[in-house]
């Protein structure tokens, strides 16, 4: 069996009294994209320092790349891209010049940074900027900048701690459409983040951390069942029939609600397999059903169904 | 340890620095200062005050050993306050500039990244901790040493040709000295206070003015020789840079030991 990329085993990591790693585990294989979700505070950034080797662990052990990172964190750093939240740009320098001074800190032999350099900045459409100060650039093109950065030395492995956090809707989507590409190409990535659609977007598999424990990990669309959380079924009626359709529901056991004015009657808490009996015991009524749509629950329910879970705990 | 790392953060450090107005202006002021207007002064004054006609002067002529004084007393009226002040009395300032322009630049490198949040890019290459602590030192100290000794030079050929001194007088033996072993020695003494506080201090005008502070025992130095408490003659000179580069080397050693990922990454 191929060995993964990134392989955690119980990490624990303090500040002081503070435990921000609770023993966590987790692995990514080669090629996945895995989503590392969570509240701030809830332990994403530490998990990123780490597999870095800029932290020492506390306990447990970590292996990037199938080294330790605290022992030989240069190799590790060596085959591994990093975007943080802020792009850590020197504003002071051109697009160019940032690339250069990375290419040279990352061993790019000069020859094949005069080749890797402009090929980035095209692809990241900085071309036309590429020799104005990144002081004049806007927050999405500093992050395109910082992306075109991580692959500079084209590494095994990309480490994203929200990379959108700080970007309008529109930059944001720039940038997931880059990871989008990087994904395509097969790249392995860890993608921090607290933005649950970008996650159940680009991520193959999801860990969920809070305090500093993992409470959950699977595929997006895997969890909701996993985890039980149900569907939403919406029906299209026609108006007049509501109260009828309503009653039909109760007597069958449904959960529902009307939207009255859009003609619709939405059931909460469905599972697939009920769907045919709800549709069955409306139209037994005499209730005319126009339009039937099962609205699978979102990683954002799941988020949602395990905070809750939490709080009552 | 590979050059083209260390290279790579020398020239970055040096190219941002030379792009940034707030820097420019007190990097280029002070040694303008100290290496032209100071010289000029000195030399113009010299030629149209002879110490005999200044009390304050004669005073300190007759701070200086006799076989120093005898020596100025032998030149002509017009080279005596010249010589006096220009090789004897300001001797020590020639380690102000390098002190100043090391502690500017590298109160930039070292806090200036941590506080523009450019620190942790950095920390997150394969750079080397020892890659980025010289690159770090060479930053600041190439154009240190480089400012220091050419404003000297530059000095030098203004005494020569506004008050016609040239050697054996000037430059007298305490004036080479403290250029060529005391500015090496406060170039790295800038260093070390700059790492130091750049690990307990979070930001980089703090680093700044705490590390202007340096500034001062130099200041007393001179006091000390303007009131004839002490003369720095060239022995004395070679005994306090020795003293210094020791000091500087201690700092530096503490410093490197806590420039390690984890401490800076910690105030980041």
């Amino acid at each position: 069996m191929e060995q993964p990329v990134i392989d955690v085993n119980g990490l624990v990591r303090r500040f002081g009294e503070r435990v921000a790693l609770a023993g966590i585990t987790f692995s990514v294989a080669a090629g996945e994209v895995l989503g590392l979700l969570g509240h701030n505070g809830a332990g994403k950034t530490t998990t990123i320092r780490v597999l870095l080797g800029l932290l020492r662990p506390h306990g447990g052990t970590v292996r990037v790349l199938g080294a330790e990172p605290s022992v030989d964190g240069e190799r590790v750093r060596a085959h591994t891209g990093v975007v943080g939240e802020a792009p850590g740009l020197d504003e002071r320098l051109t697009a160019r010049e940032v690339l250069a001074f990375f290419a040279d800190l990352y061993d790019v032999p000069v020859a094949l940074q005069r080749q890797r350099i402009p090929e980035l900045l095209e692809r990241f459409g900085l071309a036309e900027v590429a020799d104005r100060r990144v002081a004049t650039f806007s927050a999405g093109m500093r992050q395109r900048l910082a992306l075109a950065r991580s692959l500079l030395h084209d590494p095994q492995l990309l480490l994203l701690d929200e990379p959108t956090a700080a970007l309008d809707p529109v930059a944001a989507h720039q940038v997931r459409e880059l990871i989008a590409e990087r994904r395509r190409e097969g790249r392995t990535i860890l993608l921090a983040t607290h933005n649950l659609s970008e996650a159940e977007r680009l991520c193959d598999r999801v860990v969920i951390l809070e305090q500093g424990r993992v409470l959950v990990e699977g595929r997006p669309h895997e969890l909701a069942r996993a985890l039980g959380i149900p569907a939403q079924l919406t029906l299209e009626i026609d108006p007049e029939q509501a109260d009828v359709a309503l009653r039909a529901l109760q007597q069958c056991g449904a959960e529902a609600r009307v939207e009255r004015f859009a003609g619709q009657v939405i059931v909460e808490q469905v599972t697939r397999d009920r769907v045919p009996a709800i549709v069955a015991a409306l139209v037994r009524d005499g209730v005319g059903v126009y339009g039937v749509s099962l609205r699978a629950p979102t990683l954002e329910d799941v988020y949602l169904a395990l905070h809750r879970r939490g709080e009552r705990r | 340890m590979r050059a083209q790392r260390v290279l790579g953060i020398v020239r970055k450090d040096l190219r941002a620095v030379a792009r940034s107005r707030v820097l420019l202006l007190p990097l280029a002021a002070v040694p303008i200062v100290f290496f032209v207007v100071l010289p000029l002064v000195v030399s113009l004054l010299g030629r149209m005050l002879p110490l005999e006609e200044s009390d304050d002067l004669a005073t300190l002529l007759r701070a200086l050993p006799s076989r120093e004084r005898a020596r100025i007393e032998a030149l002509p009226p017009g080279q005596q306050l010249t010589v006096l002040l220009f090789g004897y009395q300001f001797a020590p300032l020639l380690l102000i500039v390098p002190l100043a322009t090391t502690t500017v630049i590298a109160a930039d490198g070292l806090a200036g990244e941590r506080e523009r949040r450019t620190l942790e890019s950095l920390l997150a290459t394969p750079l080397q901790e020892d890659e980025l602590f010289l690159g770090k030192l060479l930053a600041p100290a190439i154009p240190a040493l480089l400012i220091s000794w050419l404003g000297a030079a530059i000095s030098t050929a203004i005494v020569a040709g506004v008050a016609g001194l040239g050697p054996p007088l000037l430059p007298s033996p305490q004036w080479l000295v403290f250029a060529f072993l005391g500015s090496p020695a406060v170039t790295l003494l800038g260093l070390g206070v700059v790492v130091l506080l750049s690990s307990r201090v979070r930001g980089m005008q703090e680093v700044s003015q705490l590390s202007g502070l340096a500034v001062l025992p130099i200041l007393a130095l001179l006091v000390a020789q303007s009131s004839g408490v002490v003369l720095f003659d060239w022995r004395l000179a070679v005994l306090l840079c020795t003293a210094l580069w020791i000091l500087a080397l201690v700092l530096l050693r503490l410093g490197r030991r806590l420039f390690e990922r984890e401490s800076l990454l910690r105030l980041d």
